[in-house]
């Protein structure tokens, strides 16, 4: 059995990283890198959420027929 | 200086050559790109020891690299995903010479691991020869082209270090320490088999972009054996396969901060002095609204970026 808490730890920490080098790419200044970066980590993180969501409606709906 | 000399130096300083053939002739063979650009030394050299280094590869493996790919992956483009592909003309000859084995299970030459990173980052190492190629191509010898092939040569072997080399110290350790602790923290979840690319070919790819680290932990901790079940084997895949992944957008990031900041120069010599590393996108980020001030106070800045493709 895959513990629900440390599953959640690592995609939070996958997702760190992904935004964080994805905000240093877009924006050319450190300040306004940081400015950004705690908006577009939660965007990622719900953005995630919602598709996990759709993800297991589509499940219990269409794999169970 | 008379009007013919002025217009000579000129002439000798233009860019030459289109950046996308002297990229494409580079990446078929290196160095094919710098002599197509008149750089015949470094493409000869080029030549010579990228496509020397892929030949001691082939040796050294006897060429069975693609023999870890598992019987059903093998087909013509499989191997377009491994790092070799940077190295076009190194991958046609090996697929030509020895592609995927002779079809029975043989053994491995003693130092299959080091030949198959030898070629690997053969082909890696094309990928910032490209980069200079195309900066070549863009600026002439009127800007050197060097700075930005190195920035990404040097965050290709190093996270974050072609940043901090351009002065950008915070980014440069902040991207470190994010995709090489990335990448450890996926190898300790895969329990180091991830460190294999005979277990875990593709993967091992994707991570091959991080440079230096996972070479040297490759040659450390690659030959490890799994003795028991390991419950985020996939997670720890999948993050060093990421982290590599991500390092391209850090080596983007460092062509470009050292690519516009040569392209702004003179504006800001000329006394544009708004214009910050990024030139007069600059301008942008930091007034919150979109201004052409540096390129149309400046007709030499305007006319450095009118050589961009």
């Amino acid at each position: 059995m895959i513990d629900p808490i440390r599953h959640l730890l690592l995609f939070l920490v996958a997702s760190l990283v992904i935004v964080a080098l994805g905000v240093c790419f877009s924006e050319r200044s450190d300040r306004a890198a940081l400015r950004a970066f705690p908006r577009r980590f939660l965007t990622f993180v719900f953005g995630c959420a919602l598709f996990s969501g759709i993800m297991l409606i589509c499940e219990h709906t269409f794999a169970k027929v | 200086m008379t009007p013919a000399e002025r217009n000579k130096s000129s002439s000798n300083s233009a860019p030459k050559g289109d950046p996308t053939v002297a990229v494409l002739l580079t990446w078929i063979l290196p160095g094919a790109g710098h002599l197509y650009l008149g750089r015949t030394v470094v493409g000869l050299l080029a030549f010579a020891v990228l496509n020397g280094m892929y030949w001691l590869g082939l040796k050294l493996s006897a060429g069975m690299t693609f023999e870890w790919l598992d019987p059903e992956l093998r087909s013509t483009f499989a191997v377009a995903l491994s790092p070799e592909a940077g190295n076009l003309g190194g991958l046609v000859y090996q697929m030509k010479t020895y592609a995927f084995g002779l079809g029975y299970p043989r053994p491995f030459p003693e130092l299959v691991r080091v030949g198959s990173a030898l070629c690997a980052v053969s082909g890696m190492l094309n990928f910032a020869l490209m980069t200079h190629a195309h900066r070549v191509s863009r600026v002439g010898s009127r800007t050197p082209a060097w700075p930005a092939a190195r920035a990404v040569l040097l965050t290709s072997i190093v996270p974050g270090l072609g940043h901090f080399v351009q002065g950008r110290r915070a980014r440069g350790l902040c991207i470190a320490f994010l995709l090489l602790g990335f990448f450890a923290l996926g190898t300790v979840l895969a329990d180091f088999s991830n460190l294999s690319r005979e277990r875990h070919f593709y993967y091992w790819s994707g991570q091959a972009l991080l440079g230096i680290a996972p070479l040297i932990s490759e040659g450390i901790w690659g030959a490890k054996a799994v003795t028991g079940h390991l419950p985020y084997v996939e997670a720890g895949l999948g993050f060093g396969c990421v982290a590599g992944l991500l390092n391209i957008l850090a080596m983007i990031d460092a062509y470009a901060f050292e690519a516009d900041g040569q392209d702004a120069q003179p504006a800001r010599h000329s006394g544009a002095s708004s214009a910050g590393p990024w030139g007069a996108k600059d301008e942008k980020s930091s007034s919150g609204a979109p201004t052409a001030q540096g390129a149309a106070s400046e007709p030499g800045a305007a006319a450095t970026r009118s050589t961009a493709p």
